[in-house]
């Protein structure tokens, strides 16, 4: 209640201050600190003084919007940017607002916008394939195509576009193209399980069952390709705290996006460097993904914040194990189990009292 | 009545319409005027337990044969401290008259005291003694429901062998092994209970429901019917427990078109499974292989609710389903070629589902023009999928949604209308003519929130023809109807679908302006095949054998 009164003070302070009616941001019942963050980034952008320059007021909106839609306020980000291409014109939050506007699924909208920002940045080859993406997403096939077309023009590195475009493709039932782009993806990104299993459907209109059985095989994970997006990077960096950024991590790697589960995790690790339990996940991730030496350098750290925590020492064995020193391994084992004898710690335990038999 | 149909005595209340259907409101929300007054109790305390979320579903069936189809309203009830007084599920008789959708709550709840924590239904008569039974999908120990025959019903559960106590969601009927009585499949969730329960954050740090990702998932089940009303768990030997999800919803239908009845089950949030009839007493999963176990992308989605019909008029089963917000619904055609295509976007149904949780689900023809449309019942299931309005007294609400199909396997949405504009935590829907005039009404179970009715109110001057099929003096399930003369105009008798609920077990076809009297043909799940016909339009009959 105390936080509704506040935003209606606020409400009445923009209404003294700003030249301009506002779109109103919602920002009642969300948790702290997220919270005062982002009321604060309000109030900014509320009082912006009558002085200031168009593009400082529309920055000022523009990073509330980028804030909340780092936070999934998708509706309320919309506004926030709403209020900034009403400062200033620029393609910057139109083309955030538009992935906005596709979060919530409001296509049309979020066309419209990347038809304008399109227009402005011509040369941007991710910005033609989110447009592509969306007009796809709006049954607008062929038109769908020419944008994808023009992304792979400005960037034929782009396996996300060759594979969008042979979505396209296949809706026109174009499947010898639609397996020829989606070749040219798989050869760009074979880690990507999306390619390989539109191969699997696309073959298997081509009435070639054995190829399809293969590529379905090859469908090792359900990820998509890797995108490189600079204005999104820069959103997902809006938030103010290291759970978020593990939660993040988490999602991203449970849809398979492992890059991104590794860069929330150093996100929150550099907002909480002593944070032991984030350093352990952290190294978890690296040692499934094989990068023992990154793994090694967090474990020196970790070592340094808390060198009596029993998974530190059980790390410190996986690493050395992997580096065929088993008499380390057993040493840091040891080490490991005298401070927390966990079953994941007994079970390595084992592990290396037999390699030692063979030493 | 060996051969020939016999007219049931319904008259039809043809309503005026407007000549563009688009924009011409289909359902009413009646709920006050018809006396519905059920409402569900989520049993939520602040502790954001999983198992709050996920019901109820609803269900109809004649419970009295007297032609008009009756409500059996699911109910939850407090999910700790179950030793006290608990709410009873509720029955409501069909009591409309003169096309004005009545209810009363039937005396003594017809002898049904089921106060188990309810998630779903599932009818069909198990003893083919002509009147249909109910089991009952719950959050605990399962329950089965005999109709006596004279409207009022006796518990038999574990006599009968149907000991269930995972957490169910729903359950579908279907005579999988052609010995001429209903098996019944069951669809189970996860391992969860209060005690089980785990604190879960949304991304924005708020407190949050969990995602059924936090618990482990159960095996679904078999029970085949012994053919005398008892069952046998033959979910092992049938290799039903091979592959295991968080089951939420679950069809029977033939999809491979080989006359034996598939299954079909949507998962939360993992593959879903297509179990193919091997026509030995076993199933095998072919989801994967034949393109419904993941969307078109590859990815496993959120699936709650499921049907399938042959929307298209090509001759074989498509599936549709619902799914989580920030994923699609996701509609599967059947290629007619052993396997199926996401057919989502190209259908223009992607961007349009993207914001919303869907549950209940169906293909109906709401406007008899012979063709499916399509019905989504919205509701979220974790408080961040709405952040938005996090200061709303019903955080887990949404809008509805329909769709009308618009030919070319494309369908448009309709935003103008009482059920979309309705903006609640819904789950189930029940399909069903409850006023014997053609079109479908549907019945809305909100989760800790009123059951709504709406009736249909879109009754062009399209034609219609009514079909109840049965076998001998029971209900036909998975007889297929067609139009004779018209190619793949054709629909199969199921009450299962949607999302925990039992629907109306008739079929209508849609006739248009067509006025010349349809025959039909009849091919029983045993493949014997007849003729009916011709027969009059704007009435229902019964097509027996």
């Amino acid at each position: 209640m105390l936080f509704r009164a506040r935003f209606i003070l606020i409400a009445i302070a923009v209404v003294l201050t700003t030249p301009q009616t506002a779109n109103e941001i919602y920002l009642e019942g969300i948790e702290e600190p997220f919270a005062t963050i982002a009321s604060a980034a309000y109030e900014a952008a509320l009082k912006s003084d009558v002085n200031l320059s168009p593009e400082l007021v529309a920055n000022r909106w523009g990073e509330l919007g980028m804030l909340l839609q780092a936070h999934n306020m998708h509706e309320q980000s919309i506004a926030a940017y709403s209020n900034a291409l009403t400062e200033l014109s620029d393609p910057r939050w139109l083309y955030l607002r538009s992935i906005a506007y596709g979060e919530l699924g409001r296509v049309g909208e979020s066309i419209d916008d990347l038809i304008v920002v399109t227009s402005t940045m011509r040369e941007v080859a991710i910005i033609w394939y989110r447009l592509g993406q969306a007009l796809l997403k709006a049954g607008r096939v062929a038109e769908a195509k020419e944008a994808l077309t023009t992304a792979l023009t400005l960037d034929e590195d782009l396996a996300i576009a060759h594979m969008t475009l042979a979505d396209a493709q296949i809706l026109d039932a174009e499947f010898v193209n639609a397996k020829a782009s989606l070749q040219h993806a798989y050869r760009l990104q074979p880690q990507a399980g999306q390619i390989a299993y539109r191969l699997a459907s696309v073959e298997r209109e081509l009435g070639d069952l054995n190829a399809s059985q293969m590529w379905l095989g090859r469908r090792v994970n359900q990820f998509s390709p890797v995108v490189e997006d600079p204005m999104l990077s820069l959103v997902a960096q809006y938030s103010t705290n290291p759970t978020f950024f593990i939660s993040a991590a988490r999602r991203a790697w449970e849809r398979g996006d492992r890059e991104t589960a590794l860069e929330a995790y150093r996100q929150a690790i550099a907002l909480e460097p002593q944070n032991v339990q984030n350093l352990i996940g952290y190294t978890r991730l690296l040692t499934v993904l094989n990068r023992y030496d990154e793994a090694e350098k967090t474990l020196d750290t970790l070592e340094q914040v808390s060198p009596n925590e029993g998974m530190l020492w059980y790390f410190r064995a996986v690493v050395f194990l992997e580096k065929d020193l088993v008499l380390e391994a057993q040493n840091a084992i040891e080490k490991a189990i005298a401070i927390d004898p966990t079953p994941e710690a007994r079970n390595l335990e084992r592990e290396i009292a037999e390699l030692r038999k063979y030493d | 009545m060996s051969t020939a149909s016999r007219t049931v005595h319904i008259l039809c209340a043809l309503i005026a319409i407007s000549s563009e259907f688009a924009e011409a409101e289909i359902f009413k929300n009646v709920t006050s005027a018809s006396n519905l007054d059920f409402v569900h109790q989520n049993g939520q305390r602040g502790q954001l337990w999983l198992a709050e979320i996920l019901g109820p579903g609803v269900g109809v069936l004649d419970v009295d044969d007297d032609g008009l189809l009756d409500v059996w309203a699911i109910q939850g009830g407090p999910l700790d401290a179950r030793d006290k007084l608990l709410p009873s599920d509720q029955l409501y008789r069909n009591i409309t008259r003169d096309g004005k959708l009545l209810f009363e709550r039937i005396p003594d709840q017809a002898n049904v005291d089921a106060t188990q924590y309810g998630m779903g239904i599932a009818t069909g008569d198990i003893d083919l003694d002509g009147d249909v039974d109910v089991f009952l999908a719950n959050f605990g120990e399962n329950e089965l429901w005999l109709n006596r025959g004279d409207g009022t019903f006796e518990s038999a559960g574990n006599e009968k062998g149907l000991i269930g106590t995972d957490w169910s969601i729903a359950g579908s009927f279907a005579d999988v092994n052609g010995d001429g009585a209903l098996d019944l499949y069951v669809v189970n969730y996860v391992r969860f209970t209060t005690a089980l329960h785990k604190e879960c954050l949304g991304i924005s740090l708020r407190s949050d429901y969990c995602a059924p990702t936090a618990y482990e998932p159960t095996p679904d089940q078999l029970y085949v019917n012994q053919t005398d009303s008892t069952f046998r768990d033959v979910s092992m030997s049938a290799d039903i427990q091979s592959s295991v999800g968080g089951g939420l919803g679950v069809i029977s239908t033939d999809l491979d078109g080989d006359g034996l009845i598939d299954l079909y089950v949507a998962n939360d949030p993992t593959v879903n499974f297509q179990w193919r009839n091997l026509g030995n007493g076993k199933f095998e999963n072919v989801a994967m292989n034949s393109g419904t176990a993941v969307n078109g992308d590859g990815k496993p989605e959120a699936s709650m609710g499921v049907d399938a019909r042959d929307f298209d008029h090509d001759c074989d089963v498509d599936l549709f389903m619902t799914n989580l917000t920030s994923e699609t619904n996701t509609l599967f055609r059947n290629s007619g070629e052993g396997w199926f295509v996401d057919a989502t976007n190209s259908a223009k149904l992607g961007a349009s589902s993207y914001p919303y949780t869907g549950f209940g689900t169906g293909w109906v023809d709401m406007d008899l023009d012979g063709d499916l449309d399509l019905l989504a019942a919205n509701g979220a299931v974790s408080l961040i999928a709405n952040a938005d309005r996090a200061s709303e007294l019903s955080p887990l609400s949404q809008r509805n949604q329909l769709w009308l199909n618009v030919g070319g396997g494309q369908f448009t949405e309709i935003l103008d209308d009482e059920f979309v504009e309705s903006v609640e935590t819904s789950r189930g829907v029940a399909f069903a003519d409850l006023d014997n005039d053609g079109d479908s009404d549907i019945l809305v179970a909100n989760n800790d929130g009123p059951l709504r009715v709406y009736q249909n109110v879109a009754s062009t001057n399209n034609n219609w023809v009514g079909l109840i099929v049965k076998d001998q003096n029971t209900v036909a399930y998975h007889a297929t109807l067609s139009i004779v003369g018209q190619r793949c105009v054709s629909r199969t008798v199921r009450t299962d679908g949607s999302y925990a609920s039992a629907n109306d077990p008739r079929i209508v076809f849609g006739l248009g302006q067509e006025t010349i009297q349809p025959q039909i043909r009849v091919t029983w799940s045993d493949g014997d095949t007849r003729t009916f016909g011709p027969l009059a339009v704007n009435q229902y009959h019964v097509l027996a054998r």
